[in-house]
């Protein structure tokens, strides 16, 4: 509790959402629900981790904050204003790195500050994000002469480049073998102690969400809809070699996956 | 039946692993080998058949018809030199006029459902239509200098290029449009930074096949009257029934065919080496 | 090494594209370009081309540019657009053009070859000695869009053979492949032109020329032709672009060696490659022996170049026109001028010239 990043005073939410829903309309002229309303607050600082299974809905809520798409009905807000459109205050992170193969890793870092309306030029910013996640030089490579790990590594730095408050993440490790998929864990976590960015982390692995979050947001699936909301009051650092074996994370992890389970066997509209 | 279907599997089996087990260099010495081999046999038919230099030359022939127009200075009007370099500055500045062209129309069809719905049809209407048939229409349009030639090289270059270049931008990765609207990206930027270079193993498999169309156009257009050109010494040698120059200039087409070629898979592979070493 | 290179593909491409109009720059002469409608200059253009490379062109102060338009249509275009100012006229073409008021304003001012150059061969061995025998025959035609075709076949109706029933035509295509086919057996006469049988000869191939029969359709002269305004204005170019032709004409009538010879330095790809500078001469004097005799107007008394109104009346109603009026389409009134210059000048710098 010590280390989670809700200060006591009154909470202004960062993100805000109220009666959020997202519908899509088919090409015959139907609709489909693809989030059902919902109630969310992320505050400033906080690491929130969405869990959910495939197909409910955890990656149309991440567009939805990072501007990419608009809400159907309902009243998304980032520090108290509507989202409309994207913003530079919030960085994302895609499952695939989606580095362009043209350029070089620290030509993709410094895209961000080169195309769009706030462009800057400040090498010292990208280098410094290199050098924290440990892609010093490797500056002039490209991404096809790096592992997936280090991709991600540059996509992160990337997304960090206009120094947002919000950095949006979708399944982002989903592709790494199991060991970089620790190790990366393990460096997120600590970049995100170092720099207090506001981090919603979409996954679909109970370990990883129970690892990283301050709070777990479970959704279940057909419509999209929040089925909980659990703080995860581990001591930070975490650590792969000893986390995983305190009562509370395999309390909280055995509850998300019950959440999980009912929310499938739901009965469905 | 069945036994038999599992005798020709194995024999194919067997050809692929012993394909497979050659090295670069037999490969290449049986590729060489063979085409010696052939011409010897050319060579021996038409010596011992009694074939009439007309109908059929010989390898031989055709090799001194080669060479007599490669051994003279770079300026003699014997040579395969000048009419090398007007086909070929025809056929390049055709090609380039035809690419930027087809580039541009492509993209902006791609870009624009509008202009997509109203050049669509039309162009793919255009792109089946056989071009050799207006070439006479060119050559009345653009003149008869090197404007046809040129005219009519661009034309051929320019449909592989649209529509290679308009697939190409349409199927860029949607992750990437999406992490360039995340980033507020204009219209431009997304074109130029992600749309463009994505469609570019695109472009240049169009490069490719414009390049050698372009060739083709100039050609078919010297056909139809020029004053200079590998067409024209085609038409030229036909006509005094040489027909060791006509396979000598055929030949020599042919290997500019292939120089052009590969110097556009060494632009590829330079300009866009992430897609080449991706694959390794 | 990459500058010598790129240097040596620069100054070729300026040589292709520059160089006979900076040569002619250079002399302070009036560059002349002259429009055929083949698609490439060949030897039956001697008399036309060859004034150029014996100086005829240059004394009178002009510079003469063969150009190959490909079809006689590219040439009416040409002239029409002034891209050239002279080119070839065949009243075949122009007459349709003419009657349908499509014709450019242009007029034919010299006639460079006269009737008449068609014939029917067989091969040496042949039954078939005349025309009346070529009934129940095979008749090779290089295609039925070709002259040789109608001709022939209204030389056959004037001598009472059907050339519908009593004949079966057959396409064998241009040049030596007609021969090839004449000699393989698949037809039993080849209809065909002077030059082309030329052609068939020089490959190596035997042929008979059957008699011909006595009335032909007196057609197929090939003029001079230029746009009226340009005549009118240019009079003096007209007549010593003419001259040069008449001149040239005399030239290689005296000594065709010679009139080889000049053509082939100017035009050195029309022989086949690797062949002696002589075997050539004697190559090309063998395609146009017949074409030669052509240059000179069958009329007893015709100055070089005249044009009779017979030929164009001949070449209309062989097309079945009813035109009243032919005279716009050709002029003799440059022809007095244009044979005036010493004869036997010419006549004795052609037997000086090497046979």
């Amino acid at each position: 509790m010590e280390t989670a990043a809700s200060p006591t005073t009154v909470p202004v939410p960062l993100i805000s959402a109220a009666r959020v829903a997202k519908t899509y309309r088919t090409v015959d002229g139907g609709a489909i629900e693809a989030l059902a309303p919902f109630d969310l607050t992320v505050e400033d600082g906080e690491f929130v981790c969405v869990v959910g299974p495939t197909g409910c809905g955890k990656s149309t809520l991440l567009r939805l904050i990072a501007g990419l798409i608009e809400p159907s009905v309902g009243r998304l807000t980032l520090s108290g204003k509507r989202i409309a459109g994207a913003s530079r205050e919030v960085g994302i992170v895609f499952q695939n790195a989606t580095l362009l193969p043209w350029l070089t890793v620290i030509d993709n870092v410094r895209l961000p500050l080169r195309v769009g309306s706030w462009r800057v030029s400040n090498d010292d910013r990208v280098r410094e994000l290199l050098g924290m996640t440990g892609l010093a030089g490797f500056e002039n490579k490209y991404p096809y002469e790096l592992s997936g790990g280090m991709q991600q590594r540059v996509a992160i730095c990337r997304a960090l480049a206009r120094d947002p408050k919000v950095l949006l993440m979708d399944e982002p490790f989903g592709a790494l073998d199991a060991l970089t998929r620790e190790r990366m864990n393990t460096e997120l976590q600590q970049l995100w102690s170092m720099s207090r960015k506001t981090v919603i982390l979409i996954t679909h692995s109970i370990a990883e969400s129970v690892f990283l979050g301050d709070r777990v947001v479970v959704m279940s699936t057909r419509p999209g809809r929040i089925v909980g909301d659990l703080p995860i009051a581990l001591p930070r650092p975490r650590r792969f070699e000893t986390t995983p074996g305190e009562p509370a994370y395999v309390r909280l992890t055995r509850e998300i996956r019950a959440l999980l389970d009912r929310g499938a066997s739901a009965p469905t509209q | 039946m069945s036994r038999l279907d599992a005798e020709d599997l194995s024999f194919q089996g067997a050809g692929t692993s012993a394909n497979a087990s050659l090295g670069a260099f037999a490969r290449i010495v049986l590729t060489i080998g063979g085409g010696v081999a052939l011409l010897l046999v050319w060579e021996g038919c038409v010596d011992w058949l009694n074939v009439p230099p007309y109908i059929l030359p010989t390898p031989v022939s055709v090799l001194r018809a080669l060479w007599s127009g490669l051994d003279v200075p770079l300026d003699s009007p014997m040579g395969f030199y000048l009419p090398i370099a007007s086909t070929l500055s025809n056929s390049v500045s055709g090609f380039a006029i035809g690419a930027l062209l087809g580039i541009a129309v492509g993209s902006l069809m791609a870009e624009s459902r509008v202009v997509e719905i109203v050049l669509m049809p039309y162009a793919f209407a255009l792109q089946v239509l056989p071009k050799v048939a207006i070439a006479p229409l060119i050559v009345i349009w653009f003149g008869f200098g090197n404007g046809s030639k040129i005219a009519m090289a661009a034309l051929l270059a320019f449909f592989p290029l649209m529509v290679n270049a308009f697939t190409g931008l349409r199927t860029t990765e949607p992750e990437r449009l999406e992490l360039m609207q995340a980033l507020s990206a204009s219209r431009l930027e997304t074109y130029r930074v992600v749309k463009l270079p994505s469609a570019a193993p695109y472009i240049f498999a169009g490069l490719d096949m414009g390049m050698v169309y372009a060739l083709l156009g100039t050609i078919v257009a010297e056909f139809l009257g020029a004053q200079q050109g590998i067409g024209v010494t085609i038409v030229q040698a036909q006509a005094a029934t040489d027909v060791a120059s006509v396979f000598a200039a055929l030949i020599l087409l042919g290997v500019i065919g292939i120089v052009l070629h590969m110097v556009i898979r060494l632009c590829e592979r330079r300009i866009i080496h992430w897609t080449v070493r991706h694959k390794t | 090494m990459r500058l010598t290179r790129r240097e040596a593909i620069v100054s070729g491409l300026a040589a292709a594209t520059f160089g006979p109009t900076a040569w002619a720059q250079t002399q302070n002469l009036q560059t002349l370009k002259f429009g055929v409608g083949l698609k490439i200059l060949n030897a039956t253009f001697m008399n036309v081309m060859i004034g150029e490379r014996l100086g005829f062109m240059r004394e009178q102060g002009y510079h003469l540019e063969g150009l190959a338009l490909g079809s006689l249509s590219g040439v009416f275009i040409g002239l029409d657009k002034s891209d050239i100012q002279f080119g070839v006229i065949s009243p075949s073409i122009a007459l349709p053009l003419y009657a349908k008021g499509q014709l450019p304003p242009i007029t034919a001012f010299y006639e460079y070859t006269y009737p008449y150059k068609w014939d029917v061969v067989v091969k040496p061995g042949s039954p078939i000695k005349s025309y009346a025998g070529l009934k129940g025959k095979k008749i090779g035609v290089s295609n039925l869009g070709a002259t040789d075709y109608p001709v022939t076949r209204e030389v056959l109706k004037n001598i009472h053979v059907d050339p519908d029933t009593d004949v079966s035509w057959v396409v064998v295509g241009e040049g030596v492949s007609a021969g090839v086919a004449l000699e393989r057996g698949v037809i039993d006469a080849l209809a065909y032109f002077d030059t082309g049988f030329g052609a068939i000869e020089a490959a190596g191939m035997q042929l008979r020329y059957l008699p011909r029969p006595h009335r032909i359709p007196f057609i197929g002269g090939f003029f001079i032709g230029a746009r009226r305004d340009y005549i009118e204005k240019n009079r003096a170019t007209c007549v010593a672009f003419g001259r040069s032709i008449a001149m040239s004409t005399e030239y290689i009538l005296t000594n065709p060696a010679a009139g080889a010879r000049a053509f082939l330095a100017m035009f050195p790809g029309t022989a086949p490659r690797g062949i002696t500078p002589e075997a050539a001469v004697q190559r090309t004097l063998k395609v146009v022996k017949r074409r030669l005799t052509l240059y000179r107007p069958p009329y007893k008394g015709a100055k070089l170049g005249s044009i009779q109104n017979s030929e164009w009346r001949a070449e209309a109603n062989f097309i079945g026109l009813k035109l009243a009026d032919l005279k716009p389409l050709f002029t003799n009134a440059l022809i007095d001028e244009i044979n005036d210059f010493d004869r036997a000048k010419v006549i004795a710098l052609a037997k000086a010239a090497k046979s």
